[in-house]
C-alpha cells in the first residue's frame, strides 16, 4: 500500500461542507490536492457547480506552503482567459486550504492521449489544443502587477495532465501557481527542480535562473507527444530522464513518422531548443507559427474537431452530475439531514480536519520507515501513475531446503526473492475498518439528530428523509482505515 | 566466529544446506537489484529473481575460479541484454508501453549525485556497466572482464572513455562555477560515494 491509495481511502464524503461549498463528489486526486466537484449554494436556492481543490493535509500543515498557495492563488484569480481555468475563490476550512475554480466537465489531455494507445491525435486536433494552450500561457506570461510592472510569470508544470478538455472542447491549461508554490515546500525542497521530469525545462535541470521560455519547451514537448503518441524524453530512471532533457536528446519526429511534415518538425525543433535564446521568444509566437501551419493545410482549428475526438474515445458526454446526485442537490440545504443515503454511499456530517491531518503524518512516518521511494513516486512520479514495483522484501521465512536440479528449485528459491509489497502497516483492511463496535465512533456531528433510529418519523425541525441505519454502520468498510474516528 | 564467504556458502549449500543459498541471495540482492532497477525499472523483480534462479541452476556448475559475485553479474548482464532486445526502442508511446521509471529526484539528495547521475545515465550502456561494476561493485577489471565477457585491457579503455564522457555530459549540463569545478574535480571520489546513494534507492534492504 503506498500513500496514494492510504489518502484516496480518505476522501471527503459527499455532503462535507466547506465554507459555504458542498461536496458532490471526488474527481480527481492529486500529489498534493484532492479535486471535487462542489457546489456553491447562494442565497434563494441559488447554486452553482465548481471544482474544489483541497491541499492535501501533508501540505497544509507546511505554513510557508500555504502562504505561498494563497500568493499565487491570487494571482491565478486574476487570470481571466478561455483558454485558462479560472480561479474563484480561495478559502481556509478547519485548517486546511482550498481553492475554487471553474469546474471543467470533461477530460484531461492525458487521458485523451492514452486513449489513442500510441497514436498520434489527429494532427488538426493536436495543433487546436497546442496553440489554446500556448494562447493561454501566454496570457499568464504577460500578466501585469496593478502598477503595471511584468511579474514574470512561469508556469513550471505544463503537462498533458495539466490541460483540461471540456467534453465541449474547450482546451484549458490549469494548476496555475500551484507549481510555483511547491518549490517552497520542504517535501520537495530537493533537487535542480520541480515539476515532473518529462516535462522539464534543459535550464530547471541545469538548476538555472529560468523565466517563460522554459513553459515554451514544454509546449514543444506537448507539440511532439500529441502529434507522434510517444514521449518525448522517457528513460528508465529519473535521472536518465532528466539528463535527455538537459541536452534535449529527443528522438527526432521523423524517425518516429517518417511522414511527419518537416514544417511541423521545424516548429518542435524550434520550441525544443537546448538554448532559450533559440526558441519562439512567446507562447504567442508559437501559437502563430501552428495557426500558420494550420492554415497552409486548409484547416480550421477549431473545438468541433476536440468534442469529435473526446466523442470517438469517450464516447456520449456523460452527466455532470448523476440523476440521485442532482436530486440530492436540488433539496435545500437546511432541510437536510447530515446522513443520508446517497447513490449508494453514505453522506456524513462535515470531517474534522484534526483527525485527517493526524493520520496523514502517520502515514508520512509508516513511509519514511518502509523508504523514500515510495514518498517521491506520490509526489514526483510522472503522469503515468504507474507505481514502481513495490520495496522488496526478501522473505525469510525458512524454505525447504533442497539441493536437486531445476524442477525442484523454483519452489525453493521463488519465496527466498519474493517481491513483498512494502511493509506497510495494511491500514485500510476492512474488517478493522468498520467501526461499528463503537457507538461513538458514528462519523456524525449532529449526533442528536442522527442516533434517532428511523422509524420514529421525521421531526419538525427536519422533514427529511433520513438514513435508515445509523451512520457509522453505513460507512462503506473502505472509506476510513482503522484507527480512525470521524 | 567469522562470517562466511560466498565461496563458503556455496560449499555449504553443495553440502544440502538450502540456507545457505537464501545467505547468498540476501548478500547481494541489493547489487543485482540496482542492475536492473536503473535500466529496466518495470521489469527488475522479474529479472532479479531470474538471475538468482539461473545462478542456483548454475551453481553445481560454478567452479570457484571466478568470484560468486562475478558469476552473478554474468548472469544478470545476459538476462539484462534479453530483457532490452525484447524492449528495444527508446520510445515509448502512450498508452501501450509506459513504464515505471525508478530512482527518483527525492532519493538522491546531494546537487553533486544528481548530476552525476544526470550524466552516468547519458553514456552508452557498455560504458555505463563498467562504470558501475568499477565504482559500485568494486570489482577489478579482470572480474569486470569476466563478467561482461570482455578482455580486461578492454574494460580499462571502456572505463577511461566513461570519464572522458562523463567530463563532457556533465559540463554541458551544469553552470560554470564551484558545483562543476567539484564534480570535475573530484569526478572518481564522487562516482565512488554514489555507489552507496543507489544502493537501495528503490528497494528496501532485506532484513
Ligand atoms: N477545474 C477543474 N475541473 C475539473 N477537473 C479538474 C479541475 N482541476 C483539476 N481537475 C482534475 O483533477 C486532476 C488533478 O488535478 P491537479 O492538477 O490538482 O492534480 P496534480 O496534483 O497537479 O496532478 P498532476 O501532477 O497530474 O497535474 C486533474 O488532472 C483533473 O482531472
Ligand atoms: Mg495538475
Amino acid at each position: 500500500m503506498d500513500a496514494t491509495h492510504v489518502a484516496r481511502a480518505l476522501g471527503l464524503p459527499p455532503g462535507t461542507r466547506i465554507g459555504r461549498y458542498t461536496l458532490v463528489r471526488r474527481v480527481a486526486m492529486g500529489g498534493m490536492a484532492e479535486v471535487y466537484l462542489a457546489q456553491l449554494r447562494g442565497a434563494e436556492r441559488f447554486a452553482k457547480l465548481v471544482a474544489l481543490k483541497l491541499i492535501l493535509p501533508q501540505f497544509a500543515g507546511d505554513p510557508e506552503f500555504a502562504r505561498m498557495f494563497l500568493d499565487e492563488a491570487r494571482l491565478a484569480s486574476r487570470l481571466q482567459h478561455p483558454n485558462v481555468t479560472a480561479v474563484l475563490d480561495f478559502g481556509e476550512y478547519q485548517g486546511e486550504h482550498f481553492i475554487t475554480m471553474e469546474f471543467v466537465h470533461g477530460r484531461h489531455l492525458l487521458e485523451l492521449m492514452r486513449a489513442h494507445r500510441g497514436r498520434p491525435l489527429a494532427r488538426d486536433v493536436a495543433l487546436t489544443i497546442v496553440s489554446g494552450v500556448a494562447a493561454g500561457l501566454h496570457h499568464m506570461h504577460e500578466l501585469r502587477d496593478h502598477d503595471g510592472s511584468p511579474l514574470g510569470l512561469v508556469h513550471r508544470d505544463v503537462s498533458p495532465s495539466n490541460v483540461l478538455l471540456s467534453y465541449e472542447g474547450a482546451v484549458k491549461l490549469t494548476d496555475f501557481g500551484i507549481a510555483k508554490a511547491v518549490e517552497h515546500t520542504s517535501a520537495t525542497r530537493t533537487g535542480a527542480f520541480k515539476g515532473k521530469v518529462g516535462y522539464a525545462s534543459p535550464e530547471q535541470c541545469r538548476g538555472e535562473p529560468i523565466d517563460r521560455r522554459s513553459d515554451l519547451f514544454a509546449l514543444g514537448i506537448l507539440l511532439y507527444e500529441t502529434t507522434l503518441g510517444a514521449r518525448a524524453f522517457s528513460g528508465p530512471n529519473e535521472f536518465a530522464v532528466l539528463g535527455r532533457v538537459a541536452r534535449a536528446d529527443y528522438v527526432p519526429p521523423s524517425q518516429i513518422d517518417p511522414d511527419y511534415p518537416p514544417a511541423l518538425a521545424e516548429i518542435v525543433a524550434k520550441a525544443l531548443a537546448v538554448d532559450p535564446a533559440d526558441r519562439f521568444a512567446t507562447a504567442a509566437l508559437l501559437a502563430d507559427a501552428l495557426d500558420g501551419y494550420a492554415h497552409a493545410q486548409h484547416w480550421r482549428l477549431a473545438p468541433a474537431r476536440v468534442v469529435e475526438a473526446m466523442t470517438t474515445h469517450f464516447g456520449e458526454t456523460p452527466p455532470i452530475t448523476s440523476a440521485d446526485e442532482a436530486s440530492w442537490l436540488a433539496t435545500d440545504p437546511s432541510t437536510r439531514v447530515a446522513a443520508t443515503s446517497l447513490a449508494g454511499a453514505s453522506i456524513v456530517a462535515p470531517t474534522p480536519a484534526g483527525p485527517r491531518r493526524r493520520l496523514a503524518a502517520t502515514i508520512a512516518g509508516t513511509l519514511a520507515l518502509v523508504g523514500t521511494t515510495a514518498v517521491a513516486v506520490t509526489l514526483v512520479a510522472r503522469p503515468s501513475e504507474a507505481t514502481p514495483s513495490a520495496a522488496p522484501v526478501v522473505d525469510t521465512a525458512p524454505a525447504a531446503a533442497t539441493d536437486e536440479a531445476p524442477p525442484s528449485v523454483a519452489p525453493v528459491l521463488v519465496p527466498t526473492v519474493v517481491i513483498a509489497a512494502p511493509a506497510a502497516p495494511s491500514t485500510a483492511a476492512p474488517s478493522t475498518a468498520a467501526p461499528s463496535a463503537d457507538p461513538t465512533a458514528a462519523p456524525n456531528a449532529e449526533p442528536a439528530v442522527d442516533v434517532e433510529p428511523p422509524n420514529k418519523g421525521p421531526k419538525r425541525r427536519r422533514p427529511t428523509k433520513r438514513a435508515d441505519k445509523p451512520a457509522a454502520a453505513a460507512v462503506p468498510d473502505n472509506l476510513y482505515p482503522p484507527g480512525y474516528r470521524p | 566466529m567469522s562470517v562466511p564467504s560466498d565461496n563458503e556458502l556455496l560449499q555449504a549449500w553443495r553440502g544440502g544446506d538450502g540456507s545457505a543459498f537464501e545467505e547468498l541471495t540476501r548478500r547481494h540482492y541489493v547489487s543485482i537489484r540496482r542492475f536492473f532497477d536503473l535500466r529496466v525499472a518495470g521489469a527488475a523483480d522479474d529479472l532479479t529473481q531470474q538471475t538468482f534462479l539461473g545462478a542456483l541452476e548454475a551453481a553445481s556448475r560454478f567452479r570457484g575460479d571466478a568470484s560468486f559475485r562475478t558469476f552473478l553479474f554474468a548472469i544478470a548482464h545476459k538476462q539484462l541484454l534479453r530483457s532490452l532486445r525484447e524492449r528495444p526502442a527508446a520510445i515509448e508511446r502512450f498508452g501501450v508501453d509506459e513504464a515505471p521509471t525508478s530512482l527518483s529526484m527525492i532519493a538522491v539528495r546531494q546537487q553533486e549525485h544528481q548530476f552525476l547521475l544526470m550524466a552516468l545515465t547519458q553514456l552508452p550502456l557498455e560504458l555505463q556497466l563498467v562504470t558501475e561494476l568499477y565504482y559500485w561493485e568494486n570489482l577489478r577489471t579482470a572480474e569486470i572482464g569476466e563478467a561482461l565477457s570482455l578482455n580486461p585491457s578492454t574494460v580499462a579503455g571502456r572505463l577511461a572513455r566513461a570519464r572522458e564522457l562523463l567530463g563532457e555530459h556533465l559540463t554541458q549540463m551544469t553552470r560554470p562555477g564551484p558545483l562543476r569545478d567539484r564534480l570535475l574535480g573530484d569526478l572518481e571520489q564522487i562516482t565512488r560515494a554514489l555507489g552507496p546513494v543507489t544502493a537501495g534507492a528503490n528497494t528496501r534492504t532485506p532484513p
